[in-house]
């Protein structure tokens, strides 16, 4: 490199003059120490490039030191806490999502815009969606402190911050809710013709489309689950009001939601790390292992198996699940390209 | 390897232990990086929230996809990348959301600089700095951008180039430009004050 042409821009311009500047002791240092002894003539030009150079210093506008271990808290508990090894990359499920992402943030946006009065809102709004893939849960933290365990393959979208009359959450596959209590401002989840209406409570929520039904179950407060759709029969019911131990169940077929009782360790287990079966079908095994696991899984067999399967397996590899599972059930199985095969 | 040998570890040392799932290193990454992201951000847009949003998501999104990520030797540029690209897609979306801005380009999201006046750097008189300090706010964004990049960042003009999506020569016009700019008000400035006293004193 021949410097003998610089001029003033010239060394405004070279990177390691600049860290020269920056950083005298640096390696760069030395030469040019030694290079400005040789060239006097240069002299005038590269002190004003140092000036220049040096007195383009930025304001600091970082966060302070709360601020910062704050978000590192909320990075952890979205990343690093909640994660484990992802295997089978869904790129597929990611495609899909990307293509009817502008639709669904389309139609949100809509309904946000049509619910927020007319009153000036000086605080601006963000709408946040998150969305996990298959094999991957998370915990979302909201404005209002409200905690939402979000399970795989499911989204959630809200208003950050909320409006100040409604918390409005919508959900689409499975979340369980611990509600920040608040008279003023319910706390409202919708997810296709449901909504959940609370103040304050722990509550479970599916709403996987592919389900044909809601389950609302209800861990502790009351919950109130109303069905919006339009159109309704003497019969069924528009609203319901649970306690804790009692579920919803609204099925999409007939429009009409029942109220039961569930097994908690079926409901709530997800939320604990525990996948547990009780006397499940094929079908829902694979369903539920998929989701877990993030993989695909492919059954070729056509007898059904003999007995149920029956399970409780608390953060265990997909290997040992199956490994538990497969003699009494009767099945066997092998891992081909990716995939699992049952048998 | 404990939190502390990391701290003087090189990025790509650090960026291996993370890649293969080290939440120490992963922690190095946030602290090493947090302030460079607040200052870029806060730049970029004057919703703190947004800012934040943004860097939850980065670092969450990079833990999750460690496993896809490549070798880098310079992290700072590699989240600069990201982060820039999220920031921007927050704030147009949250613009379309406020005014209904239909296209990407009509949202202007004015970079802003603010500069930083230094006592120990007695050489420079603060008449100059004043005058330095606002040209720099009344350049272009871009050059705005390039000229914090570079200078607050110590990015190259590779790196400057890939970030805000130029060829590598127009990353080094921006720098150019701008710092022409500066010269050429600054000392446009100086002579209306030698003028001006000249005036006075004859």
């Amino acid at each position: 490199m021949n410097f003998n042409n610089y001029d003033l821009n010239d060394f405004l311009m070279d990177e390691s003059f600049y860290n020269w500047v920056e950083n005298p002791d640096c390696e760069e240092g030395i030469f040019w120490d030694s290079w400005l002894k040789d060239h006097p003539d240069k002299m005038a030009d590269a002190n004003q490039a140092k000036k220049l150079l040096k007195a383009l210093s930025f304001k600091d506008k970082a966060f302070d030191k709360a601020e910062i271990t704050d978000l590192w808290e909320k990075i952890k508990s979205e990343s690093v806490d909640t994660s484990k090894t992802v295997r089978f990359r869904p790129w597929k499920y990611l495609k899909v999502a990307a293509v009817i992402a502008p639709f669904i943030l389309a139609a949100v946006l809509f309904l946000f815009f049509r619910e927020i009065p007319n009153e000036d809102q000086v605080v601006e709004q963000l709408i946040i969606e998150k969305n996990n893939p298959k094999g991957e849960k998370r915990t979302v933290y909201l404005s209002d402190g409200s905690k939402v365990k979000l399970n795989a393959e499911s989204t959630i979208k809200y208003l950050k911050p909320f409006s100040e009359n409604q918390r409005v959450v919508e959900l689409e596959g499975e979340a369980f809710f611990e509600v920040t209590p608040e008279k003023s401002r319910p706390f409202i989840v919708k997810s296709g013709n449901i909504e959940t209406r609370v103040l304050g409570t722990s509550f479970n929520i599916k709403a996987y489309s592919k389900d044909n039904n809601i389950k609302v179950a209800v861990k502790s407060g009351k919950v109130t689950v109303e069905n919006k759709s339009k159109d309704f029969a003497n019969k069924q019911n528009r609203s319901v009001v649970l306690s804790p131990s009692e579920m919803a169940i609204y099925s999409e077929e007939s429009n009409n939601t029942i109220v039961s009782s569930f097994d908690p360790k079926e409901v709530f287990g997800w939320n604990e790390g525990t996948l547990y079966f009780n006397n499940a079908s094929m079908g829902e095994f694979v369903e539920k292992l998929e989701r877990w696991y993030g993989i695909d899984i492919i059954v070729k067999r056509e007898m059904p198996i003999k007995k149920g399967i029956v399970g409780e397996f608390h953060n265990q590899t997909l290997e040992e699940i199956l490994i538990g599972t497969r003699d009494v059930s009767e099945f066997d199985y092998e891992f081909k390209g990716g995939k699992l095969i049952i048998k | 390897m404990g939190f502390v040998e990391f701290h003087k570890a090189k990025d790509s040392y650090i960026w291996d232990k993370f890649r293969d799932g080290n939440t120490s290193a992963f922690e190095i990454i946030y602290e090493r990086h947090i302030n460079f992201l607040a200052n870029y951000g806060n730049r970029m847009c004057s919703n703190q929230e947004m800012v934040k949003d943004a860097i939850q998501d980065l670092f969450v999104d990079l833990w999750r996809n460690r496993s896809n990520l490549g070798n880098t030797e310079s992290i700072k540029f590699y989240l600069a990348k990201a982060y820039r690209r999220n920031l921007i897609k927050k704030i147009v979306s949250a613009n379309k959301f406020n005014q209904q801005i239909d296209s990407f380009e009509s949202v202007n999201y004015g970079f802003e600089l603010s500069h930083e006046i230094s006592i120990i750097d007695a050489e420079i008189e603060e008449e100059k700095l004043t005058q330095l300090n606002k040209s720099l706010n009344k350049l272009p964004p871009r050059q705005k951008e390039a000229l914090f990049l570079r200078f607050y960042s110590g990015l190259n003009y590779s790196e400057i180039s890939e970030i805000l999506e130029v060829n590598p020569q127009s990353a080094y016009n921006l720098v150019y430009r701008a710092l022409e700019i500066l010269r050429e008000r600054m000392a446009y400035k100086l002579t209306t004050i030698l003028f001006f006293l000249l005036h006075i004193i004859c």
